[in-house]
């Protein structure tokens, strides 16, 4: 079915950014420097990846986090092996889409997300709707590449670009509330 | 040594939590839910401190801290929310469950450390 509402591009592109930004933030947090990858370096799923889905008043749809093997095992402290990959990928995407649902909550945009569900192997291929939007993001670090692919649906309007109409003040990543 | 139930759906995540805290000379003991994070409490009675994600299948955080203080499981037992959560309604709804505290992840190891000291100071 084909979505009602249509993201207009300024916001489009503020959707991006949040993408783009909580991923890097993600990682800077965990000590991997990410950048914005160059267009060369293409779009394809890596050894790793995980979806996450999510579901709102006004947007719903899942995110595809999907990474190289040296940057889950960098990024989780070179500590996870095995299953505990797969369990660290998940996080992964749990955590920039927790990041990027903390920012749209900020325009008063709220979603719920789902279980992250993590897979891996050689040649991942995936496929999307026609009735869905997706955005990509590709990041490069110096352990390998990351791209997310945030497959949305909008159900109502969604204005992400007029800062003044920001409604929710959210508590920051990493920062500690004692009540 | 004070004994600090760790509950969270990632086993990576209360990896880090635990490496965290037993530098810092506390005993970790893990749950993978709400559900088997108030079993735990309900049975062992010197657990000294919670660390409890929000989002978990079974029984999510906000639930278990709900069921914690209905039963009177464990009166006065310091709960951590940490989390990748900063909705001020979801922290309200902890803090009115009992929660003490709340740290959306990811969280730098010496301010949950510091956190979990205070919380268990008395």
């Amino acid at each position: 079915m084909q979505s009602a509402h249509v993201l207009e591009p300024a916001s489009a592109d503020v959707l991006d950014a949040v993408l783009q930004s909580s991923a890097i933030a993600m990682f800077e947090a965990y000590g991997v420097a990410a950048s914005e990858a160059t267009p060369a370096s293409g779009t394809r799923l890596r050894e790793f990846a995980a979806i996450i889905g999510f579901s709102g008043a006004q947007l719903r749809g899942s995110l595809v986090v999907t990474l190289d093997r040296a940057l889950v095992e960098v990024s989780g402290g070179g500590q996870v092996e095995g299953n505990a990959q797969l369990d660290w990928v998940g996080e992964v995407a749990n955590q920039v889409l927790g990041r990027l649902k903390n920012r749209l909550l900020q325009f008063g945009v709220n979603i719920d997300l789902s279980t992250p569900v993590a897979i891996s192997g050689d040649d991942l291929a995936s496929t999307v709707r026609h009735s869905t939007v997706v955005r990509i993001v590709n990041l490069e670090t110096i352990h390998g590449f990351c791209s997310l692919f945030l497959d949305y649906r909008l159900i109502a309007p969604v204005d992400l670009t007029d800062e003044a109409k920001l409604e929710v003040s959210v508590q920051s990543e990493g920062e500690l509330l004692l009540f | 040594m004070k004994r600090i139930l760790v509950v969270d759906d990632s086993a990576t995540v209360r990896q880090q939590v635990g490496l965290a805290l037993g530098q810092a000379g506390f005993e970790i003991v893990e749950a993978e839910n709400g559900a088997d994070g108030a079993d735990a409490i309900a049975r062992d009675a010197t657990i000294a401190a919670v660390v409890c994600d929000v989002n978990m299948p079974k029984m999510n955080g906000i639930e278990m801290l709900q069921k914690v203080k209905s039963e009177a499981l464990r009166p006065g037992l310091p709960v951590l929310m940490l989390t990748t959560e900063g909705n001020p309604k979801l922290i309200e709804q902890a803090k009115a469950a009992g929660a003490k505290g709340w740290i959306v992840k990811p969280f730098k190891a010496e301010l949950l450390v510091a956190a979990v000291k205070k919380l268990t100071a008395s």
